[in-house]
């Protein structure tokens, strides 16, 4: 099985609608990531971002790491 | 929901919270203290509280409502701007029957937001749908996010008031070559249609554009995920399930239907009172200041008695007035919410250019909401279920400034 990538991308500081477009586009960029994950602080981003990496094939994980600070863990079996 | 797993951790001090319910009491005692001057100020101060308050809960978005559409064909938050205007259409009607029972042709009730209809209003809708996109959020998003903590609000807001005062400074224009010519149509007294029949045409356009919002979603493919907070509930006494029902309203986030529904009864509260919604009055009021004492303008804009909305009732004097209590309390009311929630946090953007993108977003959408007399609330919102066919046509040029605003953003990156 060949190895996938695994990133982080802190976009906290970017509201509506650059957390859920530069998740895209990380996402668009690299089919191989199996694991990204996505620091944010702009909460609306909680709904924008899981149906965008549903529809690429990722699961989604929220968690609140701080104070209105959330990560979300997307994850996909790279074949 | 397989794919999608929340979990939250109780990791935050309370502060917040106490802090909310403090601001709460405030609210409320001034509530009280400015219903001994005007009992009418009080009611709006409070539902205009209360307005802020939904909107943050509900992260109630005008600006994603029309850009998701564009931007990946998601129409999550304009079903739920439909809905309300559907709600508050239904609530407006009892009340203008009230106010004007028979409308002669040309008629109107003056409290309604009836608003000219012609070019001015193309111009402003598009040109405020592209200041919106650019900001990330209209004026009563800025409002509400100003009182979340977040700094390009604040430089947003600034912009808001430049583009006020720039639209002061070119009135005469506008008024002279568009807007006194412009014909205010109020749905009921044209062609003698009448309420009943003003409300089913009113209907069956929200219906329609429904349809085409659900269309676009099936040609994306989105899916819709809710996102409240897990919730686990593990109380059984009377006194826990009290203060679980009380956490569920008051720092559980919202979905975005049920900020719609709220959304509806509160316009129709706010017509019970006084008139419908609208947030923009106070800033243009200032704004008015601001440049009385500049010298950039001499004496009230031409015209302005004539006009309703936002603008019509910004000539009021006094620090506690009708414009006062609209802005200021829907910002108190999100500052609560905020807090009671614990998501006030200070945020600052990392990139420099996403201060001039809030600034421009800001001087776009002070200059237009001026121009089209209100601006998504007032012009937009307040508009439609008013049944003043300006509404439909602001609406229509917030898409398509909203359109070319997603372009931009994209350029911009």
């Amino acid at each position: 099985m060949p190895e996938g990538t695994n990133k982080i991308l802190d976009l906290r500081g970017e509201i509506c609608p650059y957390p859920m477009l530069k998740t895209n586009e990380e996402l668009d960029a690299d089919k191989n990531i199996q694991m990204l994950e996505v620091i944010t602080d702009h909460s609306p981003a909680l709904s924008t971002i899981p149906p965008q990496a549903v529809k690429r094939g990722y699961e989604v994980e929220i968690m609140e790491i701080n104070n209105s600070e959330w990560k979300l863990i997307l994850t996909k079996e790279v074949k | 929901m397989a794919n999608l797993l929340i979990r939250t951790e109780n990791i935050m001090g309370s502060k917040q919270r106490v802090l909310g319910w403090i601001f709460f009491l405030v609210i409320i005692l001034m509530g009280f203290a400015i219903s001994l001057n005007n009992f009418s100020d009080a009611a709006i101060w409070i539902t205009a509280s209360a307005l802020g308050f939904i909107l943050q809960k509900s992260r109630f978005c005008f600006a994603s409502a029309f850009r998701d559409l564009f931007l990946f064909g998601s129409g999550h938050n304009m079903k739920a701007v439909l809905l309300a205007m559907a709600i508050a259409s239904v609530g407006f009607v009892g009340i203008l029957v009230w106010i004007l029972p028979d409308p002669l042709p040309g008629e109107f009730p003056s409290s309604a937001h009836v608003l000219p209809f012609g070019l001015s209003t193309v111009i402003a809708g598009s040109v405020f749908g592209i200041g919106m996109v650019l900001a990330g959020g209209c004026v009563s998003g800025t409002i509400y996010r100003i009182a979340e903590g977040y700094v390009a609000s604040i430089v947003t807001m600034i912009g808001i008031f430049i583009g006020t005062i720039l639209l002061i400074i070119s009135w005469d224009f506008w008024w002279d070559t568009f807007i006194s010519n412009e014909p205010k149509i109020f749905l009921p007294s044209t062609q003698s249609i009448g309420y009943g029949f003003s409300l089913l045409l009113t209907l069956l356009g929200i219906g329609a554009v429904y349809l085409i919002v659900i269309y676009v979603e099936s040609k994306s493919g989105i899916i819709e995920f809710i996102s409240a907070k897990t919730q686990n509930q593990n109380s059984t006494g009377f006194q826990q399930r009290i203060l679980e029902n009380i956490n569920n309203v008051v720092s559980r986030s919202w979905t975005a239907k049920s900020g719609g529904i709220a959304l509806g009864l509160i316009a129709i509260i706010y017509f019970l009172f006084h008139s419908p919604p609208g947030v923009t009055g106070e800033i243009m009021k200032q704004s008015m200041n601001i440049s009385t004492i500049l010298n950039l303008t001499d004496g009230p804009l031409k015209g302005i008695a004539s006009l309703s909305g936002c603008l019509g009732s910004s000539i009021g004097s006094g620090v506690i007035s009708h414009t006062f209590v609209s802005t200021v309390g829907v910002f108190s009311g999100a500052l609560v919410s905020a807090l009671l929630s614990q998501e006030f946090k200070i945020r600052t953007p990392k990139e420099p250019k996403r201060y001039i993108q809030s600034m421009t977003g800001g001087i776009l959408m002070g200059y237009s909401a001026s121009l089209g007399i209100g601006c998504t609330i007032g012009a937009f919102f307040s508009a439609i279920p008013s049944f003043s066919l300006s509404g439909w046509l602001f609406g229509l040029s917030l898409g398509l400034g909203a359109f070319v605003g997603t372009k931009l953003i994209k350029a911009i990156g």
